[in-house]
């Protein structure tokens, strides 16, 4: 039997102990999400952790925390890898000194990609505009296309957090995919018929917003059936309840404004 | 001023015809490899880079920077252009006459990746155009000089030994390392460094960079700690 020694004590990290899923975007590597178990192992619970992507030449780290609070510390775009077909992972737990205790290589990406998000976020130049919404995905969904002039991580913590932004953006997205889902020519004409993808899960959100409100069920502008004052008085509803439900944000945002403008 | 274009199969194919040719015949003419057959107009991806085709390079360096501008110029970064061998095949061919100039009557042609740009890395690291680029854009200028201050159709000991090292080159910390032990700020590279047995040397380096990356982290090191776990045959480079 081949016996083979092992010199260095690193611990190798099963595969199945790690599910990576990359999420793309216009065609394009956009960013990933990584699940990494690694329990059973006995590594030190300070052991730093990281991913990293590669190809060819080109290659991006990811700080993952410690193996005690495993989790990512920054977003995980792709950056520079973004125009590859392609990339592999590593996962990597390190000590404080650098020496590495454990290692998986050549990580593959799990095959079925990960669902795309509700609305993924972009970076473009956009002039002047701040934000626009955009509908070039390859399945036609929406995207939050931001500033790209604009401090990329300034702007995805406003996306995120920011009182003002979420309060001043998300309801007309809403709208604006809603009304798409309505308006648009290549959809479907009535909503039972929308297919399973963007904009079923659209919908789906919109009616938990305003469960008490039915969407339009003729989608198509053309069908005499169609309620054209009822399909906007449903697009305004639920605009108007979205931002009637960020009860926390608005209270913030007023506090903000009583503490900053005179 | 011209776009910048692409070999295509045909093109790449035809560039090769030539450096056999040229070998025998140094004066053969250049074909015109800009034909829509041979080459491929990058404007309609939207690389619409303009270069200087008679800009004459006095180093890798100056080379390396002129086409960083002009990426820069057009907004296009690295990342959109490395997927495009036929690129940096098509620049090689643009400047041909200076990364393999006739001296006495003879072009002494290296090895036909110096030219024509291929996949691996290890092909890659000896484009003459390619290369330089690569290091410089993801090394300061600082960092580069050990591999870029030279005649551009040079390719040095340290490229071959530690340049064609992807796992060396695609770090920071480890440049800068290379930098700091085998460059002289007014001598250039330091003498005794590329020799094949010496211990410190650069081949050494390489090998000493691949058996510490089985245990060390090198790529999440910086500069201090990776000289602290370098064995102390390399002090020596950093005593001048």
């Amino acid at each position: 039997m081949k016996r083979t020694i092992n010199h260095t004590r690193k611990k190798r990290i099963p595969k199945g102990q790690i599910d990576i899923k990359v999420i793309k975007k216009r065609e394009r590597l956009d960013s990933f999400r990584a699940d990494i178990d690694l329990d059973g192992l006995g590594l030190p619970g300070e052991a730093q952790v990281y991913v990293e992507a590669y190809r060819r030449f080109q290659w991006n780290r990811y700080d993952f925390g410690r193996v005690n609070s495993l989790g990512a510390r920054e977003p995980l775009d792709m950056g520079d890898l973004s125009h590859s077909e392609t990339v592999s992972f590593r996962v990597l737990v390190k000590s404080e000194s650098g020496v590495i205790l454990a290692l998986a290589e050549e990580v593959k990406p799990s095959e079925k990609q990960a669902k795309t998000p509700l609305l993924p976020v972009d970076f473009d130049n956009l002039g002047h505009l701040i934000w626009d919404l955009e509908f070039q995905r390859s399945d036609g969904g929406p995207m939050l296309v931001l500033n790209k002039n604009l401090p990329k991580t300034f702007m995805l913590e406003q996306a995120r957090f920011d009182e003002q932004f979420i309060l001043t953006v998300y309801p007309e997205v809403l709208r604006q995919v809603l009304a798409r889902i309505i308006y648009g020519e290549e959809n479907a004409k009535r909503i039972d018929d929308l297919p399973d993808g963007w904009q079923r899960d659209w919908v789906r959100m919109a009616t938990n917003i305003l469960p008490e409100k039915e969407p339009p069920e003729v989608l198509d502008p053309s069908d005499s059936e169609f309620r054209r004052g009822e399909a906007r008085k449903w697009l305004n509803d639920v605009k108007k309840e979205f931002a009637q439900k960020r009860t926390d944000e608005w209270r913030n945002l007023l506090d903000f404004v009583e503490r900053n403008v005179v | 001023m011209m776009y910048v274009r692409s070999l295509t199969d045909e093109g790449d194919a035809k560039f090769r015809e030539y450096l056999k040719n040229v070998q025998e015949y140094p004066r053969t003419a250049k074909p015109d490899l800009n034909q829509e057959k041979f080459s491929q107009d990058l404007t309609l991806e939207g690389i619409d880079v303009t270069i200087n085709p008679n800009k004459q390079f006095r180093t890798k360096m100056d080379m390396a920077k002129h086409l960083d501008e002009s990426f820069k110029d057009a907004d296009v970064g690295f990342n959109e252009l490395i997927e495009y061998n036929g690129l940096w095949s098509w620049l090689a061919y643009v400047f041909f006459d200076q990364l393999c100039p006739v001296e006495d009557g003879e072009r002494p042609l290296g090895q036909t990746e110096r030219y024509i740009c291929e996949k691996s890395y290890s092909s890659y690291s000896k484009h003459l155009v390619a290369f330089p680029y690569y290091v410089y854009s993801i090394h300061d200028e600082k960092y580069s000089k050990p591999f870029l201050e030279h005649p551009v159709d040079y390719v040095g000991n340290i490229t071959e030994q530690i340049g064609s090292r992807k796992y060396i080159m695609s770090s920071k910390s480890l440049v800068k390392v290379v930098h700091k032990l085998y460059w002289d700020e007014n001598k250039g590279i330091k003498e005794g460094v590329a020799s094949r047995k010496g211990p410190g040397s650069f081949r050494r380096f390489g090998k000493v960079v691949e058996q510490l990356k089985i245990n060390y982290d090198l790529h999440g090191m910086p500069e201090k700690q990776i000289l602290n776990v370098l064995p102390s045959e390399f002090d020596k480079w950093l005593e001048d």
